[in-house]
């Protein structure tokens, strides 16, 4: 058995410890090993993709090990067609979102400190397939997070990161209740009680939960979700915290926390329990279509870009829990590869938002105007991150947006009727705010001396534009990964 | 029971607790010997060192188990568990004291003599196996801690809340021994069944089993009796709605004295409790779940909602203990007479061990950080603003407690609270379970005031700290943390510890 997925996911953790050697003065220096850090897990992480057989729907680079063997805990990592992207996602996105750190002066240990480990409760998650286990790295994100938030953001940081935190939490112990309930019972022969997902979905499978059980632990589990993802109603801690977070906290937290939500409702809440899908299938797609018009129309009426994107969030994971609970292959692709796009897209979207942050401390529309012929290069980049935001053929938004709403049609035709009033409105809010910052006379003469893009920042850029491309005209690369694990899903 | 009862003194298995009463009177002739008001410092080096020749001496008779003292105590498994929490707790809180009695100027060899007669008083209380026993457990520590309370003389918080400790614990004494009473007498009035003779009766725990095993009908005098004596557990554990004394004893005892109060009598008192509950009482166990159920909703919720609101980090402690004397009530009601399934206890043990821990090192900090111990309460939430700039490490430390205190991995306050909420749900307590993990949800936002403060707003009040961290906290402080993180991570052994010891009480 090898250690490779530990490897993955704990080499954050060392890094985080390894900074501790340097003093605090020494700021670039910290920041260059962590990024020698992110980018180290990032080399190791990516042979997953070439290694991974993509025509088995079983778990590969399997480790168990036993951790608390009196209470049924085990440690297991695994990786299958849907963790696979997401985790080679997170370990992408380490690198980039450190160059994307450079505004942070205070306390740079720290900062680098909690992103690190951050990182390792976001791989953890991804992997773990102990219930336990999940449990416990799906709690230890937070902590991190709480910090990028509440000491390094913006001026109602504390406000933000305390909501953020007590939101999480209300959710995830609903959850610990019922991981607990389904452990006591479910009695496998030979095994007993247990927390290892694997068995507990093989003996599911043959002796499914009674149905009135499966609707309260789908309930519980889809809360933890819901809040995480966030759906509508539950978002509303969501705005406040990337409004708050420093760039590179908003970034993660579009790019891989949000994902863990719907992450969670694949994994564990839809195939673990299916009556619970069928009883409150109508109920998602529902709270996915408002959440989908309702951010949406948020978003148009925002003077803040940062809270603009921040809405549009909410919109776009709209649709990644309309194509799940579409319940059809493509939908489901398409829910699938829409997390990855949110993740590339968003994640560009908010460093873009912070260069000119980064330039005028700013981020209301009204301050801006007209600077695209004073940064031309910045103004093709947000144009480009930005029509794939939108959803233009050619672009990665329009390959999962497309094939969400074609396999919610098949299942939910007025569903997706309504969600693809989404996409249009998603035009309206994206290309509005793009005249207002990018196009006229310069308003503002505060405005006149803002550099172009830097070094680090096209750093930062670039690698996301190229997969932006890449997914828009050749998907099958990484839909091949997917394929079927999802056809096993939908079993 | 005849056997027992001639089973002699086994003084190697008592010996950790005659050393404890030995250290104790050394202690007092040091202080004899000495001259007035240099002998604290003598006093406190004798006592931890004889902590750890007590320590040594249970380490050494782990094995020689059994009843001693004629049948009076019994040393089992759970005993050496407790026997090592409450040293250890006694140990910490000794060593964190000095400069701060001083700073209090009640600088005097009583303080730590106290504290060892109070550990012997804990002691008797989880070894004890007889009612009599436990009860003179319960009085002699009570009697040190009412005096301890008191010891601030010129603070009128600590005078009142020794005053309105000791009257209270005085109704608790009144209970338990009356209903010690009812029980002896209600036992020698039943007939054993099928014949015509009497029960002997009793205060044994043992026989007391016996009892409620054979008897088809109890007596009323009897269940009101039981009652009595649950009653005045309640109480000493500080179970709403008999909490009454503990905010303001709590609130008024030098900080050291809150820190040990709220964690090795706490652990004592819920010791004899499972003990006597589930070994004497046993099989009428089903009868009281229902009020304890209740009981245990209202401690978590009460201990919360007023915790939520203090300004003061001692109080809010003091009210979060009560919030945890809740959790551990929960996981209490999961016993069901005649199953071997014993984690419910077990749990309790796990979390009785880690809350001492953490609560300790908790207080500890706060002692160091509080910049107004000439005032009544001080230990203000706004002395922490800014701490993780001013130091680091006692920032650090602070947030590893308030986590776990909070029940966030990886913490080992988090599987505490884990098995704590396990065992509820395994009994069939998924309600209970659902308002704990809302109640602990709801705690999260105290704990982060603290960590808000110290890592998020900056310090606006330059005074120094009254103590300061020179000396003795931050070794304790960073003992406890590495403990809490470690079993966090491994907690495998002392689960097995107390999985092992709650074996004993079947």
């Amino acid at each position: 058995m090898s250690l490779w997925l530990t490897a993955i996911v704990f080499i954050p953790t060392l890094g985080a410890l390894l900074l501790l050697v340097f003093p605090e003065t020494q700021g670039k220096l910290i920041r260059t090993v962590t990024f020698i850090v992110m980018a180290l897990d990032f080399a190791i992480s990516l042979p997953l993709f070439f290694l991974f057989d993509a025509s088995s729907p079983n778990f590969q680079f399997m480790e168990v090990y036993e951790w608390v063997p009196s209470l049924g805990i085990k440690y297991i990592l695994g990786v299958d067609g849907i963790s696979l992207l997401l985790v080679l996602l997170t370990t992408f996105l380490g690198p980039i979102v450190v160059l994307g750190s450079t505004s942070i002066k205070k306390s740079l240990r720290g900062y680098f400190g909690a992103m690190l480990i951050l990182q390792t409760g976001m791989l953890g998650t991804f992997l773990s397939l102990d219930l336990f286990l999940f449990y416990i790295f799906w709690e230890v994100m937070l902590i991190p997070m709480y910090f990028l938030i509440g000491v390094w953001g913006g001026v109602e940081r504390i406000y933000a990161a305390v909501k953020f935190f007590i939101y999480t939490m209300v959710g995830s112990l609903l959850m610990l209740v019922g991981i607990i309930w389904i452990y006591f019972n479910i009695t496998i022969p030979d095994v007993g009680h247990t927390f290892d997902y694997l068995a507990l979905m093989e003996h599911t499978r043959n002796m499914p939960l009674p149905v009135t059980a499966q609707l309260w632990l789908f309930a519980a589990f889809a809360l933890a979700f819901a809040i995480k993802v966030p759906m509508f109603p539950f978002h509303t801690w969501l705005p406040d915290a990337h409004v708050q977070a420093p760039t590179a906290g908003s970034v993660i937290l579009a790019g891989v926390l949000l994902k863990m939500g719907t992450y969670g409702y694949v994994r564990f809440a839809m195939p673990m329990f299916p009556e619970g899908v069928d009883y409150f299938r109508p109920l998602m797609l529902t709270l996915a279509v408002i959440g989908i018009i309702y951010g949406a129309m948020v978003s148009i009426v925002q003077v803040d870009m940062k809270k603009l994107v921040a809405y549009s969030s909410v919109s776009h994971l709209g649709f990644v829990m309309l194509g799940l609970f579409a319940l059809t292959p493509e939908g489901v692709t398409g829910a699938m590869i829409q997390m990855i796009n949110h993740g590339l897209s968003t994640g560009a979207l908010f460093l873009l938002v912070g260069v000119v942050y980064d330039r005028r401390h700013t981020r209301m529309i009204a301050e801006y105007g007209g600077i695209a012929k004073i940064m031309p290069w910045y103004a093709a980049v947000f144009m480009l991150v930005m029509l794939s935001s939108v959803g233009v053929p050619g672009l990665n938004g329009f390959v999962g947006e497309f094939m969400i709403l074609i396999g919610t049609y098949e299942t939910a035709p007025l569903a997706a009727v309504l969600g693809a009033s989404g996409v249009i409105l998603a035009a309206v809010y994206l290309l509005w705010m793009y005249r207002r910052v990018f196009f006229g006379e310069i308003t503002n003469p505060a405005n006149k001396s803002m550099p172009d893009l830097k070094i680090a920042e096209w750093a930062s850029l670039l690698p996301l534009i190229v997969f932006i491309i890449w997914i828009g005209v050749y998907p099958n690369t990484f839909l091949s990964k997917m394929t079927v694990a999802i056809e096993h899903f939908l079993k | 029971m005849n056997e027992t009862l001639t089973a002699g003194m086994h003084v190697g298995r008592i010996l950790p607790e005659i050393l404890v009463v030995v250290v104790a009177m050394v202690a007092i002739l040091v202080d004899v010997i000495l001259p007035r008001g240099r002998s604290t410092g003598a006093v406190r080096f004798v006592s931890l060192l004889g902590l750890i020749v007590v320590l040594g001496a249970s380490f050494m008779q782990r094995d020689n188990l059994g009843p001693a003292f004629g049948g009076m105590v019994l040393v089992d498994n759970f005993t050496l568990f407790f026997r090592v929490i409450l040293t250890f707790v006694t140990f910490m809180v000794i060593f964190v004291s000095e400069r701060y009695i001083e700073l209090l100027k009640m600088r005097i060899a009583e303080y730590y003599l106290m504290l060892l007669f109070a550990l012997f008083g804990m002691m008797l209380m989880v070894m004890g196996q007889d009612l009599l026993i436990i009860f003179l457990g319960i009085e002699t520590m009570s009697v040190c801690l009412y005096t301890l309370v008191g010891l601030s003389r010129h603070k009128m918080t600590s005078n009142e809340g020794a005053l309105k400790y000791l009257l209270l614990g005085a109704f608790t004494t009144g209970f338990f021994i009356f209903g010690i009473a009812m029980l002896y007498g209600s036992i020698g009035l039943t007939e054993i069944p099928g014949t015509s003779q009497h029960y002997a009766p009793t205060t044994r725990i043992d026989s007391i089993m016996v009892f409620f095993m054979t008897v088809n009908h109890v007596p009323m005098l009897t269940w009101i009796g039981v009652a009595f004596i649950m009653i005045a557990f309640l109480f000493k554990a500080a179970i709403v709605p008999f909490h009454w004394w503990s905010p303001d004893a709590y609130e008024g005892a030098p900080t050291t004295i809150t820190a040990f109060m709220s964690t090795a009598p706490k652990a004592a008192a819920f010791a004899a409790f499972l003990r006597v509950f589930y070994t004497g009482f046993g099989t009428i166990a089903v009868e009281w779940t229902q009020i304890l159920w209740w009981l245990a909703v209202i401690t978590m919720t009460v201990g919360n909602l007023m915790a939520l609101r203090q300004d003061s980090v001692k109080r809010m402690l003091a009210f979060s203990s009560i919030t945890h004397a809740g959790y551990l009530l929960m996981a209490f009601l999961s016993f069901r007479p005649g199953s071997s399934d014993m984690n419910g206890a077990a749990a309790i043990l796990f979390y009785l061990a880690v809350y001492a821990i953490m609560n300790i090192g908790a207080f500890v900090l706060a002692i160091g950080v509080n910049k107004d111990e000439e005032k009544e309460i001080g230990y203000s939430f706004d002395d922490f603003k800014g701490l993780a700039s001013r130091k680091p490490l006692p920032a650090f430390l602070m947030l590893i407690f308030m986590l776990a205190l909070a029940g966030i991995p990886p913490t080992a306050g988090f599987f505490g609270k884990y098995y704590l909420f396990r065992s509820a749900v395994e009994a069939g307590y998924v309600g209970l379970a659902v308002i704990g993990v809302l109640n602990s949800a709801a705690s999260v936002y105290y704990y982060l005031r603290v960590v808000v403060n110290m890592y998020m707003r900056k310090e606006d009040d330059e005074r120094p700290a009254s103590l300061g961290f020179n000396g003795d906290l931050i070794p304790v402080a960073i003992l406890c943390a590495l403990l809490i993180l470690a079993l966090g991570i491994r907690p495998g052994m002392l689960l097995t510890a107390a999985q092992v010891s709650v074996l004993s009480l079947m």
